[in-house]
C-alpha cells in the first residue's frame, strides 16, 4: 500500500507516467488482498486414543470443513506439558478443500490427565495482505495412565483383615487349605466331615481348613513438593511406584486405599476389585503437587481412610515439615508405616559457589539425620531414585515392621 | 523449495537493480542504491525478515525513478514489466519468508498462492499499460491531466478487479 502510494505522487510529482505504472499493480494486488470476506470453517478433533500409557504415540486428526477452496490456512494443535509432536510443533499450512484432515503424531511423555487443544486457525487472504485469526476451544480429554513395573511379591503385611484374600491364615477356620482333622463337636457342618477318617475311627471327624484372609493396604503419597530430577520428578517415581504396588495388591486381592496428601488432602477408602482400579487410576492421574502453606494432620482424613491394623506405604521426598509430621502422626497411631524416599541426595548437584557446595552438605546431612530418626522411631525408610526398579527397593522391607518406638523429632 | 523461491528472487531483483543503469548514464548515486536495494534483498532472503523486503522495493523504485529523471525524453515501454517484476520480487520474498518463519507450508499451498498472484499480476501489467498509454495521450499535457489519466486508469483497473474477484468467487 505504501509503495503504490508513494509511487502514484512520485509519479505526480516528477509528471513520469512510468512512475505512476508502477503502481498501478500494486494498487491491484492491495485491493485484490483487502475485500474478501471472512470464511467459514468449521472443525472437528479426534484422537485415536483418549486412554494411553506412558510413551505411547498417539495421532490426533483435525478435520477441517468450507465451501470451496481456502488456502494458505496456518492449522496449530496446542499441546499440554508433557505431549510433545514427533515431528517438531504442532502446526502445519494446509490448502483446504471442501473437506481436508491434518494429522500430526504426539507422544504422550508424561502421565496425567492432559487436555489436547485448543485448534488454532490463521487464514490468509489472497494475496497474504490480511489474515483472519480464531482459537476454536476444540478439546479432548486424553488419560496417559503412568508406565510401572510389574511386581511379583506382595508387601509383607503385618496383620491381615476378615475380608477374604490370598493369604491363608495359620489359624483354623472356613477355608480351601486343608490344616487338620478333629473329632466332630457341635456346631459343625456336616459338609466338613471325613467320611474316611470317620469310618476309620468309627466316630464322626471333620476336616478344619485354613481361612483366606486379605490385608488392607493404605499408600500415603507426599504431594506437597515435587523436585525435578532430570528426566523424572519425584511426583513421577510418587505415581510409578503407587501404581506398581496397587497393581500388584489388587491382584492379590487385597483392599487398597489412597491418601494424597499435599495442598490440596484427597483420599480414597480402601476397597478391591475391578471398579476400584479404575477409580485408583483416575485418582493417580490427578495427583499434582499444589503448593500451600497451610498446615495438614492426618486428624483431618476420615476415619475409613486409615483402616485399623493397615499397612501404610508412603512415598514421600522427605523434605516438607508437615508430610514429615503427618507420617510421624501416621506412626504414633500404631500403623505399621513403610517410608518409600524418593529424593536420591546425589540427583541434586551443588551451585558453582563454594557456599553453595557447603550448603549442599548441610542439607544432605539434614537428610541424613531425618532418615536416621525415623528408622530410630522404628519406621523404615527405603531410599528409591527410580534407577532399579521398586522390587529391589521393596526387598529391603521389614518382613514385619517393627513397633513404633517414639517420636520423630522433625 | 527455500532455495529455489531465493534464487529466483535474487535474479529477479539483480535483473531489476541493474535494468535503470542502462537507461541512464552509471552515476554513483544509482550504483549506490542498487547496491543497497540488493543488500537489502539479501538480508531479506537469508533473515527471511519481512522489514527488509519493504526498503529493498522501494529503493529499487527510487532508483527506477531517478534514473528515468535522469533519462531525458523517451517513454520507457518496458516499465509495466518493470511494475510487474516488483510485485513479484515482493511475492517471491514473501514466499521465502512463509517457508522460513511460519508452520511448514506444502508445495500444493505454494502452488496456490503463485496461482492466487497471477490474476494481479495480469491485471496489474494491463492496468500499468493502460496507464502508460493515457499519459502518452496526454502528455505534455498538465500535470493535472495527468493525474485525471491516472485515476481513470486506476478506475478501469478495479473495474477489472471486481470483475476478476467475481469470477473467482464464483469459481
Amino acid at each position: 500500500m505504501a509503495i503504490a502510494a508513494l509511487s502514484f505522487y512520485g509519479g505526480l510529482w516528477t509528471g513520469q507516467a512510468e512512475i505512476v505504472a508502477v503502481a498501478i499493480p500494486f494498487v491491484v494486488a492491495v485491493v485484490m488482498g483487502v475485500t474478501p470476506p471472512p470464511p467459514e470453517i468449521g472443525v472437528a478433533v479426534a484422537v485415536s486414543s483418549e486412554r494411553c500409557i506412558e510413551g505411547d504415540r498417539l495421532e490426533i486428526a483435525i478435520t477441517l470443513t468450507c465451501e470451496g477452496t481456502l488456502s494458505d490456512v496456518q492449522v496449530g494443535m496446542g499441546l499440554p506439558a508433557g505431549m510433545r509432536a514427533l515431528d517438531g510443533p504442532a502446526r502445519d499450512t494446509i490448502l483446504i478443500d471442501n473437506e481436508t484432515t491434518v494429522c500430526f503424531e504426539v507422544i504422550a511423555e508424561r502421565w496425567g490427565a492432559r487436555w489436547v487443544g485448543p485448534v488454532a486457525l490463521k487464514v490468509h487472504a489472497p494475496g497474504r495482505l490480511i489474515s483472519f485469526e480464531r482459537i476454536l476451544q476444540q478439546r479432548i480429554l486424553v488419560k496417559v495412565f503412568p508406565e510401572y513395573e510389574r511386581l511379583r511379591r506382595t508387601l509383607p503385611p503385618p496383620h491381615t483383615q476378615m475380608y477374604t484374600g490370598d493369604y491363608v491364615s495359620r489359624h483354623s477356620g472356613d477355608g480351601i487349605e486343608f490344616a487338620n482333622v478333629r473329632p466332630f463337636s457341635s456346631g459343625d457342618s456336616i459338609r466338613n466331615v471325613n467320611w474316611r477318617v470317620t469310618s476309620r475311627r468309627g466316630e464322626l471327624h471333620v476336616n478344619l481348613a485354613h481361612p483366606e484372609r486379605d490385608a488392607d493396604i493404605v499408600l500415603f503419597l507426599d504431594t506437597f513438593s515435587d523436585v525435578d530430577l532430570g528426566n523424572k520428578s519425584t511426583l513421577d517415581l510418587t505415581v510409578a511406584g503407587a501404581a506398581a504396588i496397587v497393581e500388584r495388591h489388587l491382584r492379590h486381592n487385597d483392599r487398597i486405599g489412597l491418601v494424597s496428601f499435599g495442598g490440596t488432602l484427597r483420599w480414597l477408602t480402601a476397597s478391591m476389585g475391578r471398579t476400584h482400579a479404575y477409580r485408583i487410576a483416575d485418582f493417580l492421574l490427578d495427583v499434582n503437587a499444589t503448593f500451600s502453606y497451610a498446615w495438614k494432620h492426618i486428624e483431618g482424613l476420615p476415619r475409613k481412610t486409615l483402616p485399623p491394623e493397615a499397612l501404610v506405604v508412603a512415598f514421600s521426598p522427605l523434605i516438607d515439615k508437615r508430610a514429615l509430621r503427618a507420617l510421624q502422626g501416621i506412626g504414633a497411631a500404631g500403623f505399621s508405616l513403610i517410608v518409600i524416599d524418593v529424593l536420591n541426595d546425589n540427583s541434586i548437584a551443588p551451585g558453582p559457589k563454594p557456599e553453595d557446595r557447603v550448603a549442599h552438605r548441610v542439607w544432605k546431612l539434614q537428610r541424613s539425620a531425618t532418615r536416621t530418626r525415623f528408622r530410630s522411631a522404628g519406621i523404615p525408610v527405603i531410599p528409591w531414585s527410580g534407577r532399579a526398579g521398586i522390587e529391589a527397593a521393596l526387598a529391603r522391607a521389614p518382613r514385619r515392621a517393627k513397633r513404633f518406638e517414639g517420636p520423630v523429632r522433625t | 523449495m527455500r532455495w529455489l523461491l531465493s534464487a529466483a528472487a535474487s535474479l529477479l531483483g539483480i535483473v531489476l537493480g541493474l535494468y535503470p543503469l542502462t537507461l541512464a548514464p552509471p552515476i554513483t548515486p544509482l550504483i549506490i542504491m542498487a547496491v543497497v536495494a540488493l543488500t537489502l534483498l539479501g538480508l531479506a532472503l537469508s533473515t527471511a525478515w519481512w522489514l527488509f523486503a519493504g526498503p529493498c522495493v522501494a529503493i529499487l523504485i527510487l532508483e527506477y525513478a531517478s534514473a528515468l529523471v535522469l533519462a531525458s525524453g523517451n517513454v520507457d515501454l518496458l516499465s509495466p514489466a518493470v511494475a510487474v517484476g516488483y510485485l513479484v520480487l515482493l511475492e517471491l520474498i514473501d514466499a521465502v519468508r512463509a517457508l522460513v518463519r511460519q508452520a511448514p507450508v506444502r508445495r500444493s499451498v505454494l502452488k496456490k498462492m503463485g496461482n492466487d498472484t497471477v490474476p494481479a499480476i495480469v491485471i496489474g501489467a494491463i492496468g500499468a499499460f493502460c496507464a502508460l498509454l493515457a499519459s502518452s495521450i496526454v502528455s505534455g499535457g498538465h500535470p493535472l491531466l495527468l493525474a485525471i489519466a491516472a485515476a481513470a486508469g486506476l478506475g478501469a483497473v478495479a473495474f477489472a478487479v471486481a470483475l476478476a474477484r467475481r469470477a473467482l468467487s464464483t469459481s
